[in-house]
């Protein structure tokens, strides 16, 4: 990773082609890094003996850290791109937890054409090591055609 | 559990809203329109982020000083830091849980500049022990240009 250029360029962009996936394992070292740069110390996060005792049993991960995940995995597809015409439209389904190996995945949907711009939707996803659905929703990119 | 010395560590946004009064549950009616919320994207506020997402891309990171950065934003960066500061601002109550997002990347973000989120109540729903709450998120530049736009969802507890 680290590179500017994109690796999915428009001309070869088909639906049904696979986002580049990652895999992120998260641990409550991860958490409490980002608790700290976001802010947000809500003890469900960095709490464990507050969470042990809540619903969830423990922390769990801030849900806009997995979303950065996606961003990523969205930047890396279509580089500085997505900065400027990426959409997300997501719902978190299942708390993320320390220990946990999360996977992001996705796939182009389909490819629209709008007024002198090119449109690609995709599905996208993140799920854990047991193969539960953790996010779901759509990604979409706006670019000048070419 | 973090101690008191790692919170110590966290990087303080440059918040320059000035009255950051809580906005109490019964408020938030459909309509209602949340006082703005200002923050400025420093460098140290950014490199923090990217340290902590663990985002290495070179259109953040300078190719040849990997402690510099190229000046871009990370388009989530803005909408964590305009989302801390609604649930900070939001008096929802223990056992909420964000459960959809939405949003929309405009225009880039250099660092260095001054965001102001405008949020809206859009719905505020409740039937039996389902209670929804979304607010509509608009987030501009210093220039008042749009850099975002979206959507945040929870369920409250009943």
């Amino acid at each position: 990773m680290g590179e500017t250029e994109p690796t999915l360029r428009l001309p070869e962009l088909q639906k049904g082609e696979n986002l580049p996936q990652l895999v992120k394992n998260i641990t409550q070292e991860n958490i409490n890094l980002y608790a700290q740069a976001s802010g947000d110390f809500n003890p469900i996060h960095v709490d464990e003996d507050f969470a042990r005792k809540s619903p969830y049993g423990g922390t769990i991960a801030h849900g806009m850290l997995i979303l950065s995940y996606l961003s990523q995995m969205m930047t890396i597809a279509f580089g500085r791109s997505w900065l400027s015409g990426g959409k997300l439209n997501v719902r978190f389904k299942e708390p993320v937890r320390s220990g946990d190996v999360i996977t992001v995945s996705g796939n182009i949907r389909n490819i629209e054409q709008e007024e002198g711009k090119i449109r690609i939707n995709c599905n996208v996803l993140c799920q854990n090591q047991r193969g539960e659905v953790v996010i779901t929703g759509e990604s979409s990119l706006r670019l000048p055609r070419k | 559990m973090l101690t008191k010395a790692q919170k110590s560590t966290t990087i303080r946004l440059c918040i320059m809203t000035n009255d950051f009064q809580k906005v109490q549950p019964d408020q938030l009616e459909t309509g209602y329109e949340l006082p703005p919320l200002s923050y400025n994207l420093d460098a140290e506020v950014i490199a923090k982020y990217l340290e902590a997402v663990g985002e290495s891309s070179s259109l953040y990171w300078q190719s040849d000083n990997r402690q510099a950065l190229t000046g871009l934003v990370p388009p989530l960066a803005i909408t964590t830091y305009a989302m801390t500061l609604l649930l900070q601002r939001l008096s929802l109550p223990p056992g909420s849980i964000h459960v959809t997002q939405e949003i929309e990347f405009l225009k880039e973000v250099r660092v260095g500049t001054t965001i102001t989120c405008h949020a809206r109540v859009s719905q505020n729903w409740k039937r039996g022990k389902f209670h929804l709450l979304t607010i509509d998120l608009s987030i501009l530049d210093q220039s008042k240009e749009p850099v975002q736009s979206g959507k945040v969802g929870f369920i409250l507890p009943s």
